[in-house]
């Protein structure tokens, strides 16, 4: 990524090493069609600021999953409109053919959709993205004690939302939310 | 990672990848137009390494490099085609069937491809003849590198893999493919070269010797790389199987359903319908081991047939959709693109240009010529841009004399306008400006469409979309692909410009979509450009 900055050329490799973890990431919260624009998005905007890049860290991965959060907050509408319909219908709008289990695929839309936006963010760049709490934070920049809090009321209310679909057995007291472990 | 964490890491786990070559095509295109930076982007040829390493993942830069052959090594021509009246490029195409097809018929319907992808795009005075059991005989029109007869005769042919039944062998790399169980004692029929990128498998080159695997190594050198003798009988594919790494297994060459049993598809919105022979849908049909009609079947993978030889993968797995159909989800761009890009009829073989040569003269650029140039191309002029074969063109290799305004608008609070040039090794080269301004350069060689994009991802901002339309175009529009709407265009209520053979199309608000060029000749004909795909920003 640092060597971008000074050679062009070498942001191909930028684009060829993370493009599919990013796009699958995209298309998880927005569906694939919109995906495809957005991920676009997300590399132009990513070659058009790369000069802002931290050059001491040495994985881009963090970088441009930000970037790739603050595009889909542009699509919050839709993909709120997405998960209510997947959690209402059981089946995705764009995504007919999907096999998660008949009921936990739209319960965990449900979840999702119960949420605040940056609670949601946090919870499926960690679920989803496999980032660490750090990454998190590098992603989101804020600290990384503002990721664990937001990550511990994620899941509360997931576990919440989940008990009442009947998915999960117990469901977790919202006061344990600020008892956070590490991942 | 606790419990429910776990629950979400498994939402819409079966989401479709990519398509492969989506990420090569966008970082090509990403850098094509970049300033001249750095000592080490060379002048001419300048193929570097992380464009060659690039160039071996993606079917796309790996015709470019094929592209690149062409234009230094053109053979002698053994086609018959005569060539239609003016310039173009005329190419000796070798058709390999298929497994199980025949030759001529295979040969028969190649030409019939070709002919009817011409008619589509608008193409007159195409010539297209069989010269001899599996040979044909190309004569493209107005254009002047053999990757645009590349252009023509790629087809998206796929075939249908039980990889349940046909993997022998997989892991991270193609060394992990090394001596799998029943290949020890078979013929090699060719070499994969396989560079790693972070120690992962970054696609791979099909060589038919060693000597030439050879060669692929030490120009990636000291990029580390891989091997694998190709066992005859066996195939390789590269499977991004919705995680990190991709996976690379060797497979029996053993389709389901071949190529040439694939007889049409249909987008219907974000799944691609798949019709097949009797004979295919019954052996499908068979194979659905769950008996369901909506769950993906298990180990059915639909796979490319690239170019080159070397094997890619779909990553997606065959469905039964509710229409009884049998079909996969993916973006709708992506299926409405393999639906323009299928053979009409299907070939059901591969398709190889063996040698191209130019014939006629290209006509000099029309255009105005200008006598104070806009001070901001004058203060530009070492830039180095790539033409479509990946060669480096310095705007400077212009002359001052030779560059020409070809169309201006006055749109959007601002003053556009188009130059163009041509070198003296014959590339064009475009300049769009705003208030004369340099919004972006590029390289802009004429392809087998009638209209041509002139304008990359990286010049996303821009604001500006510009490109050439051949004599008979009279109207060009740009569209959001997804939807159809359009966004731009020349003529009629539009703000666009349509002059000298090229197009320039403001943009209104800032827009982020997939985007179409399309256009329209004057007896109505519609007309597409050969990179529909083409997917970038507009707008600020």
């Amino acid at each position: 990524m640092a060597q971008s900055i000074a050679t062009p050329s070498a942001f191909e490799a930028v684009v060829i090493r993370h493009h599919g973890v990013i796009h699958r990431y995209v298309a998880r919260r927005l569906g694939p069609v919109t995906a495809e624009d957005v991920v676009s998005e997300v590399f132009t905007t990513a070659y058009a600021i790369r000069s802002r890049y931290d050059a001491d860290r040495p994985d881009a991965r963090p970088w441009l999953f930000g970037i790739a959060t603050n595009m889909i907050r542009r699509h919050r509408t839709h993909e709120a409109q997405v998960l209510a319909a997947y959690a209402r219908t059981g089946v995705h709008p764009e995504l007919p053919d999907a096999t998660n289990d008949d009921e936990l695929g739209p319960a965990l839309a449900a979840a999702l959709a119960a949420m605040r936006r940056e609670h949601r963010d946090v919870l499926l760049l960690h679920a989803i993205a496999d980032l660490t709490y750090e990454e998190i934070a590098v992603a989101m920049n804020v600290p990384i004690g503002t990721v664990r809090g937001w990550l511990s009321r994620a899941r509360a209310v997931a576990a919440r939302e989940l008990a009442a679909r009947g998915v999960l057995p117990t469901v977790p007291p919202l006061d344990a939310e600020s008892k956070v472990t590490e991942p | 990672m606790n419990e429910i964490d776990e629950l979400f890491g498994d939402y819409l786990r079966d989401v479709p990848s990519p398509a492969h070559g989506t990420a090569e095509r966008l970082a090509r295109t990403a850098v094509t137009a970049a300033p001249r930076r750095s000592i080490e982007n060379p002048r001419r040829h300048g193929f570097g390494r992380t464009a060659a390493i690039a160039g071996c993942i993606g079917t796309a830069a790996l015709a470019a490099v094929l592209g690149i052959l062409f234009i230094e090594a053109p053979g002698e021509p053994t086609g018959a085609a005569s060539g239609p009246g003016g310039w173009g490029v005329r190419a000796s195409i070798r058709v390999t069937p298929e497994p199980g097809s025949d030759v001529n018929d295979a040969t028969e319907r190649a030409r019939q491809a070709i002919t009817t992808r011409g008619r589509q795009r608008g193409i007159d005075g195409l010539g297209v003849e069989s010269t001899g059991t599996g040979q044909l005989s190309i004569a493209v029109p107005e254009i002047k590198l053999g990757r645009g007869v590349e252009d023509l005769i790629s087809f998206f042919e796929p075939s249908i893999y039980d990889l349940d039944a046909t993997v022998v062998a997989q892991g991270p790399t193609i060394a992990d493919l090394i001596d799998a169980p029943g290949t020890s004692a078979v013929p090699v029929a060719g070499y994969y070269v396989a560079p790693r990128l972070d120690g992962v498998i970054a696609g791979a080159m099909f060589h038919s010797t060693r000597e030439a695997a050879d060669d692929q190594i030490r120009a990636l050198a000291p990029h580390p790389v891989d091997v694998l003798a190709l066992p005859e009988g066996f195939r390789l594919i590269i499977a991004d199987r919705g995680k990190n790494p991709p996976q690379s297994m060797l497979v029996r060459d053993t389709p389901l359903v071949r190529s040439g049993e694939i007889t049409g598809l249909t987008a219907r919105g974000s799944r691609l319908a798949i019709q097949l022979s009797d004979e295919a849908e019954k052996r499908i049909s068979a194979s659905v081991r769950d008996g369901s009609a909506r769950l993906p079947v298990s180990g059915l993978w639909l796979v490319e047939n690239p170019e080159g030889g070397a094997a890619a993968l779909r990553p997606l797995t065959i469905a039964r959709g509710t229409d009884g159909s049998v079909g996969l989800t993916m973006t709708t761009t992506e299926a409405q693109s393999h639906v323009e890009q299928f053979p009409s009829p299907s070939v059901g073989g591969r398709l190889t240009i063996e040698s191209t040569e130019m014939y006629g003269a290209e006509p000099p650029l029309s255009g105005t010529r200008v006598a104070d140039l806009p001070q901001s191309i004058d203060e530009t002029r070492a830039r180095t841009v790539t033409d479509r074969a990946g060669n480096d063109v310095g705007t400077d290799e212009v002359p001052r004399d030779a560059i020409r305004r070809m169309a201006v608008a006055t749109a959007k609070g601002h003053d556009w306008a188009l130059y163009a040039g041509r070198t003296a090794g014959g590339m064009d080269v475009v300049w769009a400006m705003r208030d004369d301004e340099l919004i972006f350069t590029n390289t802009c060689d004429p392809t087998p469409a009638a209209v041509t994009p002139c304008f990359h991802w990286s010049d996303a901002a821009s604001g500006v979309l510009v490109g050439r339309a051949d004599a008979r175009v009279v109207t060009v529009a740009a569209y959001v692909a997804s939807t159809g709407a359009v966004v731009a265009m020349t003529g009629g209520t539009g703000d666009g410009q349509l002059s000298n053979g090229w197009y320039l199309l403001p943009m209104g608000e800032a827009l982020s979509a997939g985007i179409k060029i399309g256009g329209a000749r004057e007896d109505g004909v519609p007309v597409t450009t050969t990179n529909s795909g083409l997917s970038v920003r507009v707008g600020g």
